[in-house]
């Protein structure tokens, strides 16, 4: 659930672009570095990104009786790093916008911050400090995809209590009550996101061993 | 999904400037956003039904039917929030048994407002996809001096997302007619392996179209049968000219007390 169109007052259309753009320029070098370094990787970002894309058509079921969909920003974490993540968002986004009527333009920014940039900052620092602890591939990759689409949400529900709150001093209260809502349906979410890409990366690894062994070297406990 | 680029395709504002008609919406979306009454957000929700309807020739597809039913649910969610959570005076409360729900008359004014600047968005999107396909959206990158890798980018990922919903597609139908989505784990499992395979496929075509190619001499850039037009003085005179007119139009109806919301 992206911020939709019209719902951010200017200021902070404003502000939620200029926090997201430095994101947005080092994840841009990012891209450039790995396409002058290897032209032949240009064609495999670019799959990575109609991947993530198509991932997020994939209708999951959901607790609540509604569907759900991957945001595959846990994936692309694992496998590019944040700065490669943010860019990848900023472009589904981008599509999001333009095929499925989903976010906007004015409120790209903040879309892009919570899903492109927050989400994977923390699950990225967390996916770091579980391969340095040892942890088990699958514990650590549930958290990270569990993680990436928790923190979206929770910041998600900040941008809008900054937006509608912040004026009449009730922050809080519409904290509450979007983390409430968002709780019913994205907790479940993320849960199924967790143990789906846990199936993924268990499979994958029995398909493909040579493309997990650098991202999930062998051993650990838990 | 990509039914939206398809009517770009077929839209009566095809040949418009992408670059004009992205000023033109932002300036309508800027308008709608700053406004402080209804009536702005109003004026430009029915501009952008009518540009929606040139668009797709005044023939609503279904597709957009379920974009703005499925937006509409978002902005009413959305909405009963705003309207419970501002804070004010008591003007209307209902009864739930366990609790109660009271709406005040800013959270209602201010809900009503937010409401009508979303709806104003989705119109006015809506007529931006459906009018302008992604290649045109990636050329308008460009000219806008966006890093050409970026544009470029762009352009790949759109070309592959239609390769691997088409093999996505395929592994559906595949899985659902050995009954890989009967119950809920079973789902689970038919999508991780529909995934795994997906990403492996997507990494084999990746090889074998960077190869391709090369062979083709690709050069960075994915030529286009028409160059869609540039930005011209008009668009720009007609997005100034709108968003000043739509500034005005608020402070008249803040001065004489019009549909303040």
């Amino acid at each position: 659930m992206h911020i939709m169109e019209g719902y951010l007052d200017p200021l902070w259309a404003l502000v939620w672009i200029l926090v997201a753009a430095p994101f947005i320029v080092y994840g841009f070098f990012c891209i450039r570095r790995i396409m002058r370094e290897d032209p032949a990787k240009k064609t495999m970002l670019a799959l990575s990104g109609a991947f993530i894309f198509v991932l997020s058509s994939f209708k999951l079921p959901s607790v609540t009786g509604s569907s759900s969909h991957p945001t595959g920003t846990g994936f692309s974490t694992m496998f590019f790093g944040v700065g490669v993540t943010s860019v990848m968002s900023l472009i589904v986004l981008i599509f999001q916008a333009l095929l499925l009527a989903h976010g906007g333009f004015t409120t790209m920014g903040a879309n892009v911050f919570s899903m492109g940039v927050a989400g994977p900052f923390v699950a990225y620092i967390v996916f770091k400090a579980m391969t340095k602890a040892k942890v088990c591939t699958p514990v650590k990759v549930f958290f990270t995809a569990f993680l990436a689409v928790m923190v979206t949400y929770t910041v998600t529900a900040v941008q809008l209590a900054l937006n509608f709150g912040l004026d009449n001093g009730n922050f809080i209260t519409f904290f509450i009550d979007y983390i409430a809502i968002f709780a019913v349906t994205q907790v479940p979410l993320a849960i199924v996101e967790g143990i789906l890409f846990m199936i993924f990366i268990d499979y994958l690894e029995r398909a493909r061993p040579d493309l997990t062994e650098k991202v999930f070297p062998k051993g650990g406990r838990l | 999904m990509f039914e939206l680029d398809e009517l770009a395709y077929r839209s009566s504002a095809l040949k418009w400037s992408p670059s004009g008609k992205f000023l033109f919406v932002l300036a309508l979306l800027v308008a709608s956003l700053t406004a402080s009454t209804l009536m702005v957000p109003l004026v430009v929700l029915i501009i952008g039904v009518l540009l929606l309807g040139y668009s797709v020739r005044f023939r609503f597809p279904k597709v957009i039917g379920l974009i703005i039913l499925e937006g509409l649910g978002i902005i009413l969610i959305s909405g009963l929030v705003i309207a419970l959570a501002t804070p004010g005076t008591t003007v209307w409360t209902w009864d739930l048994l366990l609790f109660k729900l009271a709406f005040t008359d800013a959270g209602l004014s201010t809900a009503t407002l937010i409401t009508l600047r979303a709806l104003a968005g989705i119109s006015v999107m809506l007529f931006f996809s459906t009018s302008t396909p992604i290649p045109h959206f990636a050329d308008m990158l460009v000219r806008l001096r966006v890093p050409k890798e970026f544009a470029e980018l762009m352009v790949l990922v759109y070309r592959y997302s239609f390769m691997l919903l088409d093999e996505a597609g395929r592994m559906h139908l595949a899985a659902q007619c050995r009954l890989g989505f009967r119950g809920r784990m079973n789902t689970m499992r038919t999508y991780a392996k529909m995934m795994v395979g997906m990403f492996i496929r997507s990494i084999e075509t990746a090889e074998r179209s960077n190869v391709g190619m090369q062979c083709r001499n690709y050069q960075s850039s994915v030529g286009m049968l028409r160059q869609p037009k540039g930005m011209t003085l008009s668009w720009t005179a007609l997005s100034v000219a709108s968003f000043i007119l739509l500034y005005q139009l608020n402070e008249l109806c803040v001065s004489s007390g019009i549909l303040m919301g």
